[in-house]
């Protein structure tokens, strides 16, 4: 693979879609609403502001889940600790982020090359179809990943100020907020990329990928609710063993799409 | 002798039964301008997706600069510039980002892609549109562009398909101009796709006629002339139209193919043209009657394209129908 192609294809898609005002606006508007406004809007549904302790139950349960993960758990008012419970909820709606962005992006690579008649022109460039894939694969991975790490962020600063009063630290970033951002949301996003792109090298039209990228979903969703459960059970599990289960299915998917993506189906298909 | 830079043996494409190219074998010079005629759907796209390694030939084999188009494709398409049949520029990027671009993926350095993409948009007359969005170009203008970022990388071989039909006529004589001049002063050699009959035979050193995938005829145009079964035809024009030309004519042993009262002509086909035109000027003459215009009409491409073309789906239909 040359890398410098690659790398010119990945930066003109990013011209090119970063003129859509529509995409733009997914990727400024979608890390501040999920790091920002839904903490809040949590936070005040939960109680957390002045209401009291008011779901005993759940805070025993998380009582025994993040007393494993969280050393002074015990010291928290049941409050702190039931803002900190709605908190990693909201983190993990945060990695959820990068499915959603790489649905706008990705359906645009390969579906809206082929809707917009420029795949051929593509297709003459000495670009390998491995070049080609990986090009729109790190395409849709760069902005996914500016913005999940903008949401966590915000979402630390948000949840810090609500936390402050209530236990007199920072809390987050955390560990696990760390993992998340670094390890585990990264490699959500490369999965949900490949996804997409599987999708729209089948598709003619970026509405199609789009639409069957949303059936993406749900494996995505499982897939962090066993990282996060993982987490919990068993930190070095979590850190370990979960990221490199999800880096083997990145590894796995990479391959599929790239044997996948061949030039003359690509060019049968804009017949 | 100059190279051959393209050879094709047998070279098949089907889907599903159907033969989009059916047994293609022709041979390309360096520096030749060779011309693909054909109807639409006779497989010339497919043509040059099979010689640029885009599609697998069935069977067959074909090289290009003397690589494997199946093999060594990605090296071919290093090598030669293609013009698609749609202009296909990112709509929403600039001219001069277009142009990059496709400088970038054929790694050419900063300082030269700079200076080709200047040198290109002058060459164009398409500078003051530099940095405007692609999509809002005019067609003829985004066709430009097209050409320029096929050979934008300074390829040895050029594949077109349909230069000039969006192009105003300015714009397609300087289209026209521009390949002359890559094939005579840079040695480059030119395979176009084309409809447009009169400028491949301005064009053309050689054309091929494609038809249902079947390369039906190949040759110089004047060699392809020879297998019209309609050959010269001397036209005569008068200054008023007199009783005496149709007597005389339907007297004398010449074959009459035309006799148009309205337009004051008749069309002739003559066994010895260099004899016969001065007897039949001086017998007119003798008869008082005043000729405007003598001319030979040699057939020109499209006469031998349709004849061919026509001919070949007369036969099929004449098969058909046993």
């Amino acid at each position: 693979m040359k890398w410098k192609r690659l790398w010119a294809l990945s930066v003109k898609d990013m011209k090119d879609y970063t003129k859509s005002k529509y995409i733009v606006f997914s990727i400024i508007v979608l890390p501040l609403v999920i790091g920002a406004i839904v903490p809040l809007q949590v936070m005040l549904y939960s109680g957390s502001f002045g209401a009291g302790d008011n779901n005993e139950s759940s805070v025993i349960f998380m009582d025994n889940v993040l007393s494993r993960t969280v050393d002074d758990w015990e010291d928290f008012t049941n409050q702190a600790k039931s803002t900190i419970t709605v908190g990693y909820i909201v983190l993990v709606l945060v990695a959820m982020m990068p499915i959603i962005i790489t649905s706008v992006i990705a359906a645009e690579t390969i579906a809206g090359e082929r809707e917009r008649k420029t795949m051929e022109a593509l297709l003459t460039t000495p670009l390998t179809e491995k070049e080609i894939v990986t090009g729109k694969l790190i395409s849709s991975f760069i902005p996914s990943f500016i913005a999940t790490t903008v949401a966590i962020i915000t979402f630390s600063i948000v949840m810090d100020i609500i936390l402050y009063p209530l236990i007199g630290r920072i809390f987050f970033p955390d560990l696990i907020s760390i993992i998340f951002l670094f390890v585990v949301s990264p490699i959500i996003t490369i999965i949900a990329v490949e996804g997409l792109i599987l999708v729209s090298t089948r598709v003619s039209t970026v509405r199609d990928a789009t639409q069957l990228g949303g059936l993406l979903l749900i494996p995505l969703l499982i897939l962090i609710g066993l990282q996060v459960v993982l987490f919990f059970y068993n930190t070095i599990l979590g850190i370990v063993v979960g990221p490199i289960v999800l880096l083997l299915i990145a590894a796995g998917l990479f391959k599929i799409s790239t044997s996948l993506f061949k030039r003359e189906k690509a060019l049968v298909k804009l017949v | 002798m100059s190279e051959i830079v393209v050879e094709t043996q047998g070279l098949t494409k089907k889907y599903d039964g159907f033969y989009a190219v059916n047994g293609l074998s022709l041979k390309i010079n360096e520096s030749e301008i060779f011309g693909l005629l054909g109807p639409n759907g006779a497989g010339k796209t497919t043509t040059v997706r099979l010689l640029t390694g885009m599609l697998e030939p069935s069977s067959g084999n074909a090289s290009v600069l003397g690589l494997n188009s199946v093999t060594q494709s990605n090296k071919i398409r290093e090598r030669v510039g293609i013009l698609t049949e749609t202009s296909s520029l990112y709509q929403r990027l600039s001219v001069r980002d277009n142009l990059d671009f496709f400088a970038k993926v054929h790694d050419i350095p900063k300082e030269e892609r700079d200076l080709r993409i200047k040198n290109l948009v002058k060459q164009f007359d398409i500078a003051d549109k530099e940095n405007e969005a692609a999509g809002k170009l005019s067609k003829g203008m985004r066709q430009k562009v097209a050409i320029a970022r096929a050979i934008i990388h300074s390829p040895e071989m050029l594949f077109l398909d349909e230069p000039t039909g969006s192009l105003s006529p300015e714009a397609a004589k300087m289209v026209r101009d521009l390949i002359v001049n890559l094939t005579k002063n840079e040695n480059r050699t030119v395979f176009i796709n084309t409809h447009n009959l009169s400028e491949a035979e301005k064009l053309c050193s050689r054309v091929g006629i494609l038809e249902k995938g079947i390369l039906i005829a190949i040759g110089k145009p004047s060699e392809l002339r020879s297998l019209l079964h309609s050959d010269v035809v001397t036209v005569f024009r008068f200054k008023k139209w007199d009783k005496q030309i149709s007597d005389y004519f339907s007297t004398s042993s010449i074959k009459i193919a035309d006799e148009d009262k309205e337009r004051l002509s008749v069309t002739l086909k003559l066994e010895n043209i260099e004899e016969s035109t001065p007897i039949i000027i001086k017998d007119l003459s003798r008869l008082n009657i005043d000729i405007t215009e003598v001319r030979h009409n040699r057939p020109d491409l499209e006469q031998i394209y349709l004849e061919l073309v026509n001919g070949d789906n007369h036969q099929d239909e004449m098969e058909e129908s046993k």
